[in-house]
Order: structure tokens, then C-alpha cells, then sequence
């Protein structure tokens, strides 16, 4: 039990690792979108963060 | 057992058991990060929101008088709002020309360099010529934005933008 436990702690925090980098790459594209005034980018980067940050939060509370 | 001090007796820390961190704890330290990650692009969209307000028009305006500026020279203005860095540069004595300072990679200002008529980005060492405004090395993709300049007499202007 204490085993199965484990590895869905690791999976959860595989995911989570997979999230954050999405997040980041998503900030680091309107950040760089917004420095060279190109389009709009921001809102829908946002949204895309939002919808990350609800996943990782479903996440973070299967496991507490 | 080493011998402990009197007050470490009477007030004992265990450092290993203070300071480990059960994986649950780090979960919960990368969703306060994906949260940290969130707000930072809501606010570029909110930024984004802001910058959409400006008027559509910039109306020329004086940046400075060419006899200010010998060849090799620089002057910071800010165009067309207050929020908006610029740099004029002489590269010549007949040569003006205009950039906003923004890097175009993560929005640092660059600097002039003379000896080597570039602009430089001090945050990630990215280069631009400061002829045409072209990358010339280093992380950014995109040149830097140029400000078209008209000569009135020994006045430099700005050109209308609609």
C-alpha cells in the first residue's frame, strides 16, 4: 500500500513538473509577444495559465 | 554522544527533523508556484489591456535640436507616452536615427555602444546594429522597434504615426 502510495506521489509531481514548464514557457512567449508589441497574446496565454494552475491545484489536493 | 551545552539541553533543535521536507510539502510549494506563474502572465494580459487604450494617432513632436548632438552621441526620450523609452542617436554628421529602448527579448533597456555602433541589452547580452536596428547577436528575435525621425531645419521630429 505504503509502495502504490509512492509512485502516485511521483506521478503527481511528474505532472506537476510538466505543468509548471508549460506555465513558464506560456510567460516567457507573452512576455516576449508583449516587449516586441506583437498581437495579442497575453489574454490567451493567460487563460492557458489559469487552466494550467486549476490542473496543478486538482493535483496538489489529491495528494494532501 | 558528544556532551551538549546547558541551554542546548534546556532548549534542544533538532535541525534534521526541522528542516526536512515530505514530498506532500513540496507539492504544495510547486502549486504556490504555478500560482506565482499565473499571475505573472495575467498581468502581461492586463499590461496588454492597458497599452490598447493609447490613441491610435502619435502626433509628431521636437526630440531635439541637431547641433545638441555631436556624431557619436545619444539622447533619451520617451515617445509616445511617458511609459515608452526611446534612444536618438547621431551615428553620423549627417545620420540620425531612433529606437524604442526596449529590448525586444525580456524588455530590458539597451545602451548605446559607439566603438562598436551597436546597442546592447546588458540583461542577456543581446545585440542590435545601430544602423537598421537588426539583431546582431544573442537571445532576442525580433529588431528593435525604430521611431522614423524628419528633419526640419536643425530640428529632429518624430514622424506622424496613424
Amino acid at each position: 500500500m505504503r509502495r502504490q502510495q509512492n509512485t502516485v506521489l511521483s506521478i503527481v509531481m511528474g505532472f506537476l513538473a510538466v505543468i509548471l514548464l508549460v506555465q513558464l514557457w506560456l510567460l516567457v512567449s507573452a512576455l516576449e509577444a508583449h516587449a516586441g508589441a506583437e498581437g495579442l497574446v497575453g489574454l490567451p496565454a493567460a487563460l492557458a495559465s489559469g487552466a494550467c494552475l486549476l490542473a496543478a491545484a486538482w493535483l496538489v489536493r489529491s495528494v494532501q | 554522544m558528544e556532551a551538549q551545552p546547558k541551554w542546548r539541553e534546556d532548549f534542544p533543535i533538532h535541525w534534521e527533523e526541522d528542516e526536512y521536507v515530505t514530498r506532500r510539502e513540496f507539492t504544495k510549494f510547486l502549486g504556490l508556484t504555478s500560482f506565482a506563474l499565473f499571475l505573472g502572465t495575467a498581468w502581461i494580459a492586463v499590461w496588454e489591456r492597458l497599452r490598447q487604450g493609447r490613441p491610435a494617432i502619435q502626433p509628431a513632436r521636437r526630440i531635439a535640436s541637431a547641433s545638441e548632438l555631436a556624431p557619436g552621441e545619444v539622447k533619451l526620450f520617451r515617445y509616445p507616452t511617458l511609459q515608452d523609452p526611446c534612444i536618438l542617436i547621431r551615428t553620423a554628421p549627417d545620420r540620425f536615427v531612433a529606437y524604442s529602448q526596449i529590448c525586444t527579448h525580456l524588455a530590458c533597456p539597451v545602451v548605446y555602444e559607439r566603438e562598436k555602433q551597436r546597442l546592447r541589452c546588458p540583461c542577456h547580452e543581446g545585440y542590435f546594429a545601430a544602423e537598421d536596428g537588426r539583431v546582431l547577436a544573442g537571445p532576442p528575435k525580433r529588431p528593435l522597434s525604430r521611431i522614423d525621425l524628419s528633419i526640419k531645419g536643425n530640428e529632429i521630429w518624430t514622424q506622424e504615426k496613424v
